[in-house]
């Protein structure tokens, strides 16, 4: 099963979801993939909207998943200039989680022009965190609006993030709780109803070829003698082959050191020293 | 004749050093020395950790291994006895806690018999094993990551562990430390004055214990201070945590106590704070794991998960640090194991292995076959 299907039907566990995504390519029909999935699996799904009417927003959505979701209008007032003494929009989400809800950011960019990164990080980490248990958290981020630092803490602080590309081409990057680190590409399609229609794995984040592994193993395979024979019968006469001084290690084991010398018919072997006949 | 029996006056003089449980003192100085858990870091810090300093982890990106590490040093406390303090505000320090890895403390396999026949090595056939196990001395110990630490030592040791959430910003500071900072340094100062790890507080050498203090992430997101923000983004730098590393230090060099943070360096954009952060704290290590870069791919790292690098070591009370043999070391983590050891590269069965003074790196280049010249500043030798 491709592993963003696994994210978004909650076989792969993940706290926090990031999904990023630019002004060539939104990452909209994902979340609300997202938002479809879990509103299957969940009471509740609360979502805090900074960047749409809420009508427009929910249009297109089953009126299944409608009843589960409790929109949180943060787009006609951010700044509470007309409101008068009410919450505001991350007071109302603290509200209203409990058990069972499911929290939604859309999106984290609007917050993050006016608040700083560091309120909004605690902010995520408390929704993370909330008495009852983690709850499952999914935010957008706009990639071309931020710096590198920005982007680079949000990704610290989620468990998968998700890089939309152009024609929905999807990088993967899923940290397990076991430790395991898994980077896939994946090209998803969505149909009207913001059901997954395919979800198809392209190649591997890959960078070199498997070149160099391949190159290692030819000069061993392109020899016209092998290198490595042994086969059985030679196996065994190896192993009966009686190995030279052995049977005299065993006879002089308590000795300190001998040298057994044997010499062969060739040798020419004289007793007498040939340094005799130096004058020096 | 009557055997000499003579008295003499002659004693032997007792060492004075301190001898606390799971400690050592140093073969190059005198310094005490604590486990950080795993044996290879131990050798490579020149035998363990000394007690007052701080040991700085440079966390790796997805920041698996250096939690990894800080796990080895808390279970290790525990098997030996210390007393543990644990903080974090990533994760739960409760979980870090509940995942911690059993100690491997019985002995492997008794030295079998080796039955086999030694065909070719016979002149070894009679020597003893090979011991792999350290001696059960009480310094460093092996930790096996699938089990989890027994219930008896986790009960019988004193832990003290606290979320740092409930001390983030409680209230907006004024002081040069943001709230965060500030409130955990009054933490850890009350801690260590109440349970006596001063070293003014001379306690009787029975009682004498060590605290070992560890901090996750420090450094991360969730540490920046909110309110300061404004007037650091115009002078460049946020001075919390550099102040807060320093008045660490001088809190720990009066008190029997050991550091060990974990810091994800990695984010911060600005070099001259990591360089900051690295020159105030005593050990610096990083990590620098594969997973997930390029370099996973490359053949010559394949046995290791990532890469160590050993960035400063302290210099105490003597005029030169403890120099490691090797700087280019490689970490691995088996189940039963963490090892750091020289980096190894892989026999080069390539044509070019012979020539090439290049590291394996930049050696991976497509082959040409046939007689023709390679790329590469090896025409001259070919024909």
């Amino acid at each position: 099963m491709p592993l963003l299907t696994d994210i978004l039907t909650g076989t792969e566990h993940t706290k926090m979801c990031l999904i990023e995504d630019t002004v060539q390519q939104t990452g909209t029909p994902l979340v609300k993939a997202f938002i479809t999935q879990l509103a299957t699996r969940h009471a509740r799904v609360i979502v805090l909207l900074n960047e749409d009417f809420v009508a427009n927003f929910l249009r297109g959505f089953d009126s299944s998943t409608v009843d589960k979701l409790a929109v949180i209008d943060d787009y006609t007032d951010p700044l509470g200039w007309e409101r008068e003494n009410s919450q505001s929009a991350t007071e109302q989400l603290f509200g209203s989680v409990h058990d069972g809800t499911a929290v939604v950011i859309c999106s984290l960019s609007s917050l993050l022009f006016r608040t700083p990164l560091q309120k909004v990080c605690r902010l995520l980490r408390r929704i993370a965190d909330s008495k009852d248990g983690p709850l499952p958290l999914v935010a957008t981020v706009h990639r071309d609006l931020h710096d590198e630092a920005t982007l680079l803490q949000l990704e610290y602080m989620a468990s998968t993030v998700v890089m939309v590309n152009s024609n929905m081409e999807c990088s993967l990057l899923h940290k397990r709780s076991s430790g395991k680190v898994l980077r896939k590409v994946e090209v998803l399609r969505v149909d009207k109803s913001y059901a997954v229609a395919s979800c198809i794995e392209t190649a591997m984040l890959a960078s070199s070829a498997a070149g160099p592994a391949a190159a290692a193993a030819e000069p061993v395979a392109s020899l016209p003698f092998s290198i490595i024979p042994q086969r059985d019968a030679e196996r065994e006469a190896r192993s009966r082959l009686v190995l030279p001084y052995t049977q005299q290690q065993r006879k002089a084991d308590s000795s300190g050191g001998q040298i057994f010398y044997q010499p062969d018919d060739v040798d020419d072997f004289d007793e007498e020293d040939p340094d005799d006949d130096l004058n020096i | 004749m009557s055997a000499p029996n003579i008295v003499t006056g002659f004693q032997k003089k007792t060492r004075s050093v301190t001898q606390i449980r799971g400690t050592k003192p140093s073969f190059h100085n005198s310094q005490l020395l604590v486990s950080t858990g795993v044996p290879s870091l131990d050798h490579i810090l020149g035998g363990g950790i000394a007690v007052g300093t701080v040991l700085l982890v440079e966390e790796d990106t997805y920041g698996n291994y250096a939690k990894v590490l800080l796990k080895y040093f808390i279970a290790e406390g525990i098997t030996v006895g210390h007393e543990i303090l644990v903080t974090s505000a990533d994760s739960s320090p409760e979980e870090i806690i509940k995942e911690l890895p059993g100690p491997m403390l019985s002995e492997p396999e008794p030295a079998q018999k080796v039955e086999s026949h030694m065909n070719i090595a016979w002149r070894y056939q009679d020597l003893p094993p090979v011991k792999t196990m350290p001696a059960s001395t009480g310094f460093g110990h092996y930790y096996d990551l699938t089990k989890k630490m027994p219930e008896k030592l986790l009960s019988g040791s004193k832990v003290t562990s606290f979320d740092m959430k409930d001390l983030l910003d409680v209230e907006e500071s004024t002081s040069r430390l943001g709230s965060s900072y500030r409130n955990l340094f009054l933490k850890l100062h009350e801690v260590i004055e109440k349970n006596g790890y001063t070293t003014t507080q001379a306690k009787p050498q029975p009682e004498r214990n060590i605290l070992r203090i560890a901090l996750q992430s420090v450094g991360s997101p969730l540490w920046t201070s909110t309110k300061n923000l404004a007037a650091n983004e115009c002078s460049g730098l946020d001075t919390s945590l550099t102040t807060f590393l320093y008045l660490l230090k001088a809190l720990l060099r009066q008190s029997y106590a050991v550091c060990v943070l974990t810091v994800p360096t990695h984010l911060f954009m600005d070099r001259a704070l990591t360089k900051r952060v690295e020159r105030l704290c005593d050990a610096v290590v990083s990590l620098e794991a594969f997973a997930g870069s390029d370099k996973e791919q490359n053949p010559a790292f394949r046995e290791y998960h990532g890469l160590f690098h050993v960035l400063r070591l302290p210099r105490l009370n003597s005029l030169t640090c403890h120099i490691p043999e090797s700087s280019d070391l490689a970490f691995k983590l088996k189940r039963k194991r963490f090892t750091i050891e020289k980096l190894h590269l892989p026999p080069d069965l390539s044509e070019t292995a012979s020539r090439s003074q290049e590291d394996p790196v930049s050696n991976i280049r497509p082959k040409l076959s046939g007689c023709s010249s390679q790329a590469g500043g090896n025409a001259k030798l070919d024909f």
